[in-house]
């Protein structure tokens, strides 16, 4: 349903102002309802007991008021219908002739007369035209009667009586009071629903944003889980979800640190082991001793490196997200590995962008991946060598035009075979093992960066450079930026 | 003979080090758990403590923040490799250095001697020497620290660390040199004991009377202890 009467944003997108304002429509409908069929039945009832007033009151005076007009004349039936008016001042009668002429105009005696004299009032003439039926206006209702007088003569009778209704001018101002209080009741009861119904679903989603972003101890609130109804339900679900996702969690990161504890003491006492077979050894058997010691370095570093790896993920779950200065991190990256490349006569350059680029993410992690990239770039560093390394921001770093952060690395090395560089980043990947042996790694370092990377939803690339050596380039999305 | 207490849990690992250390000159006690570790290291006399921070029961951390209430006993701790955080949360905590396990035993025999010489040498070097800068005095016989007539404790690293940036009051310490002269071993990149170690003598030290902060970080260079002025008069 992509069509809508309403143009395009008139609904807001929060729910909690959709409802409300349907739950509104829906009280003001009902409430319009209401007050018109209570108008309605109101007015009925009203109409039927004037009618029925007005029947008994002509029936009952008219044929008496037009035989004392006959017999003692306009007098005597003005002072008549003036007593019974006295007695019920709701009722006015009027007497008028065959043709509907009034009658007690004629005599005009003034003093005593009973009403005053009728207004121009078109429904007289009907009422008169139509014996027998009630005619309405706001405020009196009015009915004309036949009446044969004891001489024989044909009279109408005309009775008047005042109607109350509604839309009575008395009335209406306290029924505009009641109303607005009305309204105003339906508005708050609105609003206290729509809130009882958003409220916990809000609470959910911020705890569903909460553990998202890591924090496995996010729950949803007490007053969610409490209630009986669907959104409670989901609640206790998602509780539930949450207390297992903490659980595996907080497993493997038991069981890692085990392993590694485990796998770790073996080696630690075969290196003091191997001290001790050290002292006093032949030569050809220190030459032995040292391989082993080698290989158990080795071993110590792989395990070290396959533990990092698959940390990563369960340090993404559970770290939380912070704002960090990439310019920073790649500043102190570049000092530790120009110290490191001194030695060997290497020289690290590290070009970075004028204004301090700042990235949200998990900084220990994005840190270890460029590090990997730096250690990788001066393995493969020729003596005298020179490393470039780059910062930069892209507005476009991305297809869908989104912001990003970049980071380069180059070296002066041998570079990689062409056919091979799509393997660059899988794990125990060497482009030539004896060769990276020698310079130590277990072939892990990039994979650990590439996963680091794709955990911060950004790429890593690599390709030969034209003259030589390898570039390695990592693309992070900025997320909430401020650089 | 210096007396080094091993608190591991690993008897085995224990075993061995006694074999090899004993023929080195350390007489060597080993004890496997935390708990019972902290109660000899606080009941008896050591020249130096060897800390696993995986312990079964009261670990590693819980055991050095006991002792350092009561001892400043040099603490090297045995963290597992790639344990970034554990080993900056026990240098922060007070220990000495560190060394990753599974370490090579020479390493270790190597950063023993180095702590051992340090807190063996300095009263040596002068009994009566007292290196005062701005607030702060260093009172090299008794490696005691007052800061505007208040006592501060510190570790025996801390104190060298600080001594050498006093020293120097006014003038940049690399980390090389830093790390060379304290730690007796060359700078290490990725490495970031130097650094936690200063930021430990910040703390403890806090900011100078004006609020400025008393150890700099210039980066790239090093550290400088800042040197004012009218607190050269004062």
């Amino acid at each position: 349903m992509k069509y809508s009467i309403f143009p395009k944003g008139f609904f807001p997108k929060s729910l909690f102002t959709t409802i409300f304002l349907w739950f509104l429509f829906a009280v003001g409908a009902i409430f319009l309802v209401a007050v018109g069929s209570a108008y309605l039945i109101n007015r009925t009832v009203v109409q039927n007991q004037a009618r029925e007033e007005l029947e008994l009151y002509t029936e009952t005076y008219g044929s008496k008021v037009a035989d004392l007009f006959e017999r003692e004349g306009p007098g005597e039936a003005r002072r008549f219908l003036h007593e019974i008016f006295r007695q019920d001042p709701r009722f006015m009668g009027l007497l008028f002739d065959s043709v509907g002429r009034p009658l007690y105009e004629r005599g005009r005696s003034g003093a005593n007369s009973f009403a005053p004299p009728p207004p121009p009032d078109p429904r007289m003439g009907d009422a008169l035209r139509e014996e027998g039926k009630i005619f309405f206006d706001d405020r009196s209702a009015m009915m004309a009667r036949k009446v044969v007088s004891a001489g024989g003569r044909v009279y109408y009778f005309l009775g008047i009586t005042k109607v109350r209704t509604l839309l009575d001018a008395s009335q209406s101002k306290n029924a505009l009071f009641r109303s607005l209080f009305l309204l105003g009741g339906g508005l708050l009861f609105c609003y206290w629903l729509t809130r009882h119904l958003t409220r916990p679903i809000r609470e959910l989603q911020r705890a569903a944003l909460r553990l998202g972003s890591g924090d496995l101890t996010a729950r949803a609130p007490l007053s969610v889980e409490k209630r009986h109804d669907e959104i409670g339900s989901l609640g206790h679900a998602f509780n539930a979800m949450a207390l297992r996702l903490d659980h595996l969690l907080s497993n493997q990161q038991r069981l890692l640190r085990d392993i590694s504890h485990e796998l770790r003491s073996p080696l630690a006492r075969l290196s003091v082991a191997l001290e001790i077979g050290r002292k006093g050894a032949s030569p050809e058997m220190m030459r032995i001793l040292g391989r082993i010691e080698k290989e158990s370095l080795r071993m110590d570093q792989m395990v070290g490196e396959l533990l990092a790896l698959s940390r990563m993920e369960a340090e993404a779950a559970e770290a939380l997200k912070e704002t960090f200065s990439l310019s920073e991190m790649l500043q102190n990256l570049e000092e530790d590995a120009s110290f490191e490349a001194h030695g060997r006569g290497i020289r690290v350059n590290l070009k970075l962008p004028e204004k301090e680029l700042y990235l949200s993410g998990f900084p220990r992690l994005l840190a270890s991946a460029v590090e990997n990239v730096v250690r990788n770039a001066l393995r493969h560093s020729p003596e005298g060598g020179e490393i470039f390394l780059e910062l930069r921001r892209e507005e476009k770093a991305y297809p869908g035009e989104t912001p990003g952060a970049v980071i380069l690395a180059q070296d002066q090395g041998a570079g990689v075979p062409e056919e091979e560089l799509p393997r660059l980043f899988t794990p125990f990947y060497r482009v030539d093992s004896a060769r990276t042996r020698e310079s130590g790694g277990a072939g892990l370092g990039l994979a650990i960066a590439e996963r680091a990377v794709h955990l911060h939803g950004g790429t890593i690339k690599a390709w030969n450079t034209t003259l030589s050596g390898l570039t390695v380039e990592i693309r992070v999305p900025m997320e909430s930026c401020r650089g | 003979m210096e007396r080094i207490l091993v608190i591991d849990d690993d008897h085995e690992l224990c075993d061995l080090l006694q074999e090899y250390l004993e023929p080195e000159g350390f007489e060597i006690q080993a004890v496997h758990d935390g708990k019972k570790g902290l109660e000899k290291a606080l009941a008896e006399t050591f020249d130096l403590l060897v800390l696993d921070i995986m312990l079964p029961g009261q670990n590693g951390f819980e055991v050095l923040r006991q002792l350092r209430n009561s001892s400043e006993v040099p603490v090297i701790m045995l963290t597992a490799r790639g344990e970034d955080v554990d080993r900056i949360v026990g240098l922060e905590m007070g220990a000495d250095d560190y060394l990753p396990k599974p370490f090579n035993p020479r390493e270790l025999t190597a950063r023993i001697r180095s702590i051992l010489r340090r807190s063996r040498n300095t009263p040596a070097e002068g009994e009566e020497g007292v290196l005062a800068v701005g607030d702060v005095k260093l009172f090299m016989g008794s490696h005691s620290i007052l800061r505007r007539g208040e006592e501060i404790r510190t570790t025996g690293v801390e104190f060298r660390f600080l001594q050498i940036l006093l020293e120097h009051a006014g003038h940049i310490v690399s980390r090389q040199d830093l790390a060379r002269k304290v730690l007796e071993r060359s700078y290490s990149p990725f490495d970031r004991s130097v650094d936690v170690h200063i930021s430990n003598i910040r703390k403890k030290l806090g900011p100078l009377p004006g609020g400025e902060e008393r150890i700099k970080t210039i980066r790239g260079e090093g550290y400088l202890y800042v040197l004012r002025e009218e607190e050269e008069e004062a």
